[in-house]
């Protein structure tokens, strides 16, 4: 295995000119052979440990922070699945029966966490945004559960009143169940990016089908991407 | 950068077995390189007292002659001309200073043609009869040994260091027949850290060192052994003696220092200058003859109680040398101070006695052979600044352990007065000026470690000077950081930073967004930092300024920014990884 100054550098977290000085100067026990050295994993890594400094090759599964790839909508919903003619009188019953419906949780434990965790966010103020969209999210992100961020798209049966901000009556919800605040808001922007269109909360109105709707989100994806990846 | 260089993981038993034994090996191998290194030193200080004796014992035979003034001119003369133009070493260095500044700045590289140089201009400097002692040029000599043996092998720069310090230990060791005191001055002086791994190679190669003396010489101890009995009379009178020697060893650094300054305005030629010095020493030389030359024969007598003179003679003799030694040196001879300084020690001490004597002469005070030693200790711990040296010294050339109460008091009492008047001894006062006094494990030595190339992050992002505030919006979004250089579009140029902190409150304002360019708002009058920069001086701009980080630029090009933070972890790093693990 032959691994390239920078290599080195990275596994030790330093910069490539300080791991040449530190071979130089012999603080690093390395043996030199002309214009390489050779050096043995174990002996490295003992160096590292009497002199607490973090060493880890590239490829041996680090221990860092799993990055947070940047979600589409289109992922999150169809993990998430869309549902229709979602029953209930007030925002309890409709939460309730919104969170039955949605597969991602089997047991029925989870299942009471998240609604006790929507409940919770919908006493500090409603998640309904106006134009008869809520989108009802947990107070705090299920870290402890893990699965992927998703998006549940539930269609009531009839509007209701959720307290939203144009006192308006709410006709859709889009359950936002996200495993970090980072992904949180990811999603959330995208969703704001779309809902902000008038003529998108007229598509919703008119009850789209599976497909259709997919294929809308689908656009909004692409269109919200755009700048960022010509740029 | 070099990428051609790889790093190879071994992948066979083997390299990890040679790596095993190298961890051992590393020990085994500088503990025999001691042996290597002590003996060559030694027997470069062997060859230089042979040429040293031979030398004078030719120029003893013109001493009667009323001209023989010219001859310690004439020897500073060649020596200064040798060095110049032979050897382009510049100025004649006092060989120690030089050794402690390669140490502590370029992990003791010292150039191969450093091991014999000093040697020969130290030779007819002092040979001729200059007032200089031969341990300077011995201890760079062996130094420079040292280093290149390391530089032979290729090994790297911790080893090379230890080597370095084993070819000053073998040096000291083999001129004095002293090991101890080769081990101590070493530690002391030249590497200024303790720790096991230096001190196994370095005593080892001091014991080699004198070994090869004693096996050519005979174990001579270098003044006969003689009995003296102390009492508390001598301890108390050690304590006057001390202020004796602090004061002579003030007035020795601050003469060689008015005498170098008053050479320097001299417009003559460099051996021209040594010359005049050599010639002038000559002259003090027709009258006080115990001044000339590295003065080992008048310590001698003043040990064994042979020196009759009074105290008036005795005075004029310590004035003499201590003239004849700041001419010598200052003047562009070559040679260090280690003798005279013994020298002067031994002619205050017998000064200090005779004066004590004088005053209060009931009292049975010890033998002023004894009071010779003592102010000998003292002087060396003084002008030195390293009290172990200075006892150890004594009392392994002396051979006596009789004396160590006294001894003891008059080093470090003498040394703690010389660091309240000259805060630096006289090796490191240059360096000290020159800010190369970089001890390790000091923060000079880790600021002076540490280059802007390993500390600069570049994960900045630029923006150009036509750029409109609304634009920069979008930039800002994606960046992390909150300096943003400007660049010119076309050329590359830094043109100045936007600072966040600055322009936060306009932010927000799309009004701003079309009217406002990335030229009107940025900062042009930053201050920056080369490539080159010392750390420890951006630290102080830094400081001065109030800044928490600055912008690099060089050749004109932003190349990315240096922060306190960065410099935080960095330094930590260089702390956590000492070489003596």
């Amino acid at each position: 295995m032959e691994l390239k100054l920078e290599e080195l550098a990275k596994s030790l977290n330093l910069t490539p000119a300080t791991v040449e000085r530190w071979i130089r100067q012999g603080r690093l026990p390395v043996l030199q052979k002309g214009n390489q050295c050779i050096f043995s994993r174990s002996s490295l890594k003992k160096w590292a440990e009497t002199n607490h400094l973090a060493f880890v090759l590239p490829g041996l599964g680090g221990h860092g922070e799993p990055e947070v790839l940047a979600d589409t909508l289109y992922n999150a919903m169809v993990r998430g699945g869309i549902f229709y003619g979602i029953e209930g009188e007030t925002v309890e019953a409709v939460l309730t029966s919104a969170v039955s419906r949605i597969a991602q949780f089997e047991s029925g434990e989870q299942k009471q966490s998240l609604l006790a965790g929507l409940f919770a966010r919908e006493q500090l103020m409603s998640t309904g945004i106006g134009r008869g969209v809520a989108i009802p999210h947990p107070r705090t992100p299920i870290g402890e559960i893990d699965i992927p961020s998703f998006i549940s798209v539930c269609f009531l049966k009839t509007p209701i009143g959720y307290n939203a901000l144009d006192r308006g009556p709410v006709f859709v919800l889009f359950v936002l169940v996200c495993p970090s605040p980072k992904n949180h808001l990811q999603l959330l922007a995208r969703l704001s990016y779309c809902l902000r269109e008038e003529a998108f909360v007229d598509f919703l109105r008119g009850i789209p089908d599976q497909d259709a709707f997919y294929e809308k989100i689908r656009t909004f994806d692409l269109r919200f991407d755009g700048p960022e990846s010509s740029s | 950068m070099n990428d051609v260089k790889t790093i190879r993981q071994s992948s066979s038993r083997f390299y990890s077995w040679v790596m095993f034994l190298s961890r051992f090996d590393d020990r085994l191998m500088l503990i025999i390189f001691g042996v290597l290194v002590g003996s060559c030193s030694g027997l470069a200080a062997l060859a230089l007292h042979y040429g040293l004796s031979t030398l004078s014992g030719l120029v003893r035979g013109y001493r009667s002659f009323g001209w023989a003034f010219i001859l310690p001119g004439l020897g500073a003369g060649l020596s200064a001309l040798f060095v110049d133009k032979l050897f382009r070493e510049g100025k004649a260095g006092h060989g120690v200073p030089e050794v402690v500044y390669s140490v502590s700045r370029f992990g003791g590289l010292m150039r191969f043609r450093s091991s014999f140089s000093p040697l020969i201009s130290s030779c007819l400097t002092i040979g001729s009869g200059g007032s200089a002692g031969p341990e300077a040029p011995v201890v760079m000599s062996g130094a420079a040994i040292g280093s290149n043996i390391a530089q032979l092998f290729s090994l790297n720069e911790r080893q090379r260091i230890t080597l370095v310090g084993c070819g000053t230990a073998g040096a000291i060791a083999a001129i004095f027949n002293a090991p101890i005191a080769g081990l101590v001055f070493t530690i002391e002086v030249i590497v200024g850290e303790w720790s096991a791994v230096n001190i196994v190679p370095i005593a080892v190669a001091a014991v080699s060192g004198a070994q090869v003396c004693r096996l050519l010489q005979g174990n001579q101890i270098a003044f006969t052994s003689l009995q003296f009995g102390t009492d508390i009379v001598d301890t108390l009178g050690a304590l006057g003696l001390a202020v004796v020697t602090a004061a002579a060893c003030i007035l020795l650094t601050r003469a060689l220092r008015v005498s170098h300054r008053i050479s320097l305005k001299v417009p003559v030629p460099v051996w021209l200058r040594a010359a005049l010095g050599g010639c002038a020493v000559g002259g003090i030389g027709l009258f006080l003859p115990d001044v000339l030359g590295q003065g080992y024969h008048s310590i001698q007598t003043v040990v064994e109680g042979g020196f009759s003179s009074g105290l008036l003679f005795v005075t004029l003799v310590v004035l003499g040398k201590i003239l004849a030694t700041a001419i010598t040196l200052g003047w562009g001879g070559s040679g260090g101070i280690f003798a005279p300084s013994l020298v002067i020690g031994s002619f205050g001490g017998l000064m200090f006695y005779r004066l004590i004597d004088w005053i209060w002469p009931g009292i049975a005070w010890a033998d002023e052979g004894c009071f010779a030693l003592l102010g000998m200790a003292g002087m060396i711990s003084g002008m030195l600044q390293a009290p172990l040296t200075g006892i150890f010294l004594i009392v392994e050339i002396t051979g006596g352990y009789e004396v160590i109460l006294p001894l003891m008091l008059v080093s470090v009492i003498s040394t703690t007065l010389c660091h309240a008047f000259e805060p630096a001894s006289y090796y490191m006062k240059d360096l000290v000026e020159k800010g190369r006094f970089l001890r390790p494990r000091t923060d000079a030595r880790v600021l002076a470690d540490l280059r802007v190339e390993e500390l600069v992050e570049t994960d900045c992002l630029t923006v150009t000077k036509e750029m409109r505030l609304g634009d920069f919006v979008k930039i800002m979004q994606k960046s992390r950081r909150n300096f943003f250089p400007v660049e010119d579009e076309a050329t590359g140029a830094f043109l100045g930073m936007v600072r966040l902190d600055d322009i936060r409150e306009y932010l927000f304002d799309p009004l701003l967004y079309e009217t406002v360019f990335m030229e009107q708002i940025m900062d042009t009058r930053v201050e920056t930092v080369g490539l080159d920069d010392d750390v420890s001086e951006i630290l102080a701009r830094m400081d001065a300024g109030r800044l928490f980080s600055m912008p690099v630029v060089a050749n004109g090009r932003f190349v990315g920014m240096i922060s306190k933070a960065t410099l935080l972890d960095k330094y930590r790093y260089e702390l956590m990884v000492q070489t003596d693990h």
